[in-house]
């Protein structure tokens, strides 16, 4: 019961934080700019959607690699930079970390 | 009894590993649809609301500790991460929001037809190059925890089995 309490929490929370979204963007959208589901081009803006191997062969998930080389730099430096602030400044004891 | 709940941290703590490790790879996939192709994009993306539920459910004590303190005495590394964590929350539901309304292929299938604003479309490309940044650093936040996790129930019982079967094979 608890579970399903905390399910329905975070559901709504994310529904309210999605209406706002929705209601800024077709408030700020005209509506002109809207096409039809069978009136979409298949690609537009700057992402080529197509359906991954099409060709047959199995492609190389450059993309993935590249946001996984991405995640681990911004969190590297993150890492060393709080470290050499942590060294550098003084260490406060009164307020513990509380794990997660 | 302490045996139990220990048994009963140890259960948990393994499962978030798990589930974060699945979310992770999950969020790697989905950020490649021109390799996964637009099919298993769109359907992972959704499966991942139900593990980012779960989650969200393994780290509910942790938040809701937060979110009552956050007015009081807290560690600023708590405010850092209790921030960062809302941030990621709000910018997950814009890449699913947006990521419904441009849906070409799991929307259309379950018979539901919407309009395509092109603002969507551009939110989506920006949430997900947002989540990216917030990504790493989230992990950054975590590193102390994700490296204990990796070497407690990854590293060393491997390490564990292989010396015990060195073991096995020198006695014989």
């Amino acid at each position: 019961m608890k579970t399903i309490f905390k399910v329905l929490v975070i559901l709504v929370v994310a529904i309210l934080v999605g209406g706002l979204f929705y209601g800024a963007v077709t408030a700020s959208s005209s509506g002109t700019d809207q096409t039809a589901m069978s009136e979409r081009p298949h690609s537009e803006g700057g992402f080529e959607r197509h359906e991954g191997g099409e060709s047959g062969g199995i492609q190389f998930p450059a993309d993935a690699v590249k946001n996984l080389l991405i995640i681990t730099v911004i969190a590297t430096l993150y890492v060393n930079i709080s470290r050499w602030i942590k060294k550098a400044g003084p260490v406060s004891t009164k307020n513990p970390v509380i794990s997660s | 009894m302490t045996n139990e709940v220990s048994k009963g941290a140890v259960s948990q703590t393994k499962s978030k590993l798990w589930v974060d490790v699945l979310i992770f790879i999950g969020f790697l996939i989905t950020m490649d649809p021109h390799t996964s192709g637009l099919a298993i994009h769109e359907w992972l993306s959704l499966s991942m609301i139900g593990a980012m539920v779960v989650h969200l459910l393994l780290n509910w004590d942790w938040i809701a500790e937060i979110t009552r303190r956050f007015l009081g005495k807290l560690g600023g590394q708590n405010r850092i991460n209790y921030i960062l964590n809302w941030l990621l929350f709000i910018d997950g539901t814009l890449i699913m929001i947006s990521g419904i309304m441009i849906s070409e292929i799991a929307l259309p299938l379950m018979g539901i037809q919407l309009p395509l604003g092109f603002a969507w479309r551009r939110l989506h490309d920006m949430s997900a190059n947002i989540a990216l940044l917030l990504l790493g650093i989230h992990t950054a936040l975590h590193w102390n925890w994700i490296v204990n996790t990796f070497n407690k129930y990854l590293i060393q019982p491997v390490v564990r089995l292989f010396s015990a079967k060195q073991k096995k094979d020198v006695s014989l």
